[in-house]
């Protein structure tokens, strides 16, 4: 009875582990996981194969540039295969930013350096006038006259219209009186009055003009 | 001042590495079992291109003709062919005369051993023994590494067009101790042995080294000083010259 109980556990115990789903669960992970060690091993392979491609590249470059200095393309391929680091766009509005905070601060010779960049470089920039009339005004506090007579003058020639030119003739008045040219002077706010339609500008010319008077 | 202290810290750290390192801590990698290859199987067929890898804290050594290579814990190493290996990932450990490729370029041994690992930037290379030289792509010459001394390259540089390398520099010796044992397959009381004998040789080459670095810096120094010197003194004199140009235009303008 007892060897016939055994017997029939046993049978029970192997149909049990034929038919379990726990087997076949273990089989499939185990292949799983090996496509998976396949996978990560060919892109390992495919990596390193375009790395040494890339460095192929770089290494080929600096002699074709030197042929085709210009050509764009050979640039950018360069920009890409030479791993550099991010390039550091500068705008003109960044550097007026800079330079405001620095005329804000008193700092004039750090900010001439962001306004003279601004009127070199960025010409076309719509805060050309605002730089170099805060650059003349810059150097004017520095009491560099005769760079900021520069600067005025460049403003002169490039917006004659400009209500911040009006605003820098009245600065070179002042140069002037300072270098006791009173005749200049009044010429220079003479010009203000003549030109300028803008209220404040004609007013505080009348004043100068008086205080001179 | 600031080099003579680190040449003191470093002296003292390396005559006294062998009585201080606890060498029982130290822990050789087990060899690998079940190193993992693709293409399947591939290590003992005739695959052309076989990539082998290693598992965490396992070393697996090859045993060629000319030489021994070991490689460390989750590395990867490429076999082309009988002898040619490309050095993709991890660490390997090299003893005797052949070659290992990398991306940044290819590492030369003549009689000697090295050890080596890298990252995606770079390769560093620790030079044992024998003579050690690392050819960085797209350079005619090779850097040869002093013995106890260990030196990286990099990726190649279009701007500069050359590729990155360093410059050699004293192993960090507790480091190294750490990483011999890992890959070292002697005995405890031969490692101790080994590492006393090399701690002392190490010493001496950072002495060496410190030496000739002290007087590359000095002439450095001199050199940049020099420069300054004479840009300086350009600068004075255009603007000098420039003064005069501008008080000439400005007596034109304004005076006459």
């Amino acid at each position: 009875m007892l060897v016939m109980l055994v017997g029939v556990m046993q049978v029970y115990h192997t149909f049990r582990s034929h038919f379990s789903e726990e087997r076949f669960l273990k089989k499939e992970l185990a292949r799983m996981e090996n496509n998976y060690t396949q996978l990560q091993l060919q892109n390992q392979l495919v990596n390193y194969q375009y790395k040494e491609f890339q460095q192929n590249v770089a290494s080929l470059l600096p002699a074709a540039i030197q042929k085709d200095s210009f050509s764009y393309g050979l640039r950018n391929i360069a920009s890409v295969v030479d791993n550099a680091e991010p390039i550091k766009m500068e705008t003109a509005t960044e550097l007026f930013e800079q330079g405001r905070i620095h005329f804000e601060e008193k700092s004039f010779e750090e900010a001439t350096v962001y306004f003279k960049r601004i009127s070199v470089f960025y010409t076309e920039s719509i805060h050309l006038p605002e730089s170099l009339f805060m650059l003349a005004e810059a150097y004017y506090q520095l009491k560099d006259y005769e760079r900021s007579i520069d600067a005025i003058d460049y403003l002169m020639q490039q917006f004659p219209e400009h209500v911040l030119t009006g605003y820098s003739l009245i600065r070179l008045g002042k140069i002037y009186e300072i270098h006791d040219r009173t005749e200049d002077a009044i010429l220079a706010y003479g010009l203000i009055r003549e030109r300028f339609q803008q209220k404040d500008l004609i007013r505080q010319a009348s004043a100068m003009l008086e205080g001179l008077r | 001042m600031r080099a003579l202290v680190v040449l003191f810290v470093l002296l003292s750290g390396g005559f006294s590495a062998a009585e201080s390192y606890d060498l029982e801590a130290i822990v050789s990698y087990p060899i690998e079992k079940e190193i993992k290859e693709y293409p399947a199987d591939c290590l003992f067929s005739k695959a052309q291109e076989c990539v082998l890898s290693t598992n965490f804290h396992r070393k697996f050594h090859f045993n060629e003709k000319n030489f021994k290579l070991s490689l460390g814990s989750e590395s990867s190493l490429l076999r082309k062919g009988a002898t040619e290996f490309h050095f993709l990932k991890g660490e390997l450990w090299f003893k005797g005369s052949g070659s290992i490729y990398t991306e940044f370029g290819e590492i030369h041994v003549q009689d000697g051993e090295f050890y080596a690992k890298r990252d995606k930037k770079q390769v560093s290379v620790r030079a044992l023994g024998g003579k050690v030289l690392l050819k960085a792509r797209g350079e005619s010459q090779s850097l040869f590494v002093p013995n106890y001394t260990e030196n990286w390259m990099g990726g190649f540089r279009v701007k500069d067009g050359v590729a990155k390398t360093g410059i050699p520099q004293p192993i960090l010796i507790r480091d190294h101790i750490r990483k011999w044992g890992q890959f070292y397959s002697g005995t405890r009381v031969e490692f101790k042995s080994e590492v006393e004998i090399f701690s002392r040789k190490w010493a001496e080459r950072v002495h060496k080294l410190s030496k000739e670095y002290k007087s590359m810096s000095t002439r450095r120094v001199a050199n940049v000083t020099n420069k300054r010197k004479r840009k300086k003194q350009a600068k004075e004199k255009r603007l000098k010259e420039d003064q005069v140009f501008r008080d000439m235009l400005r007596q034109r303008a304004l005076y006459e």
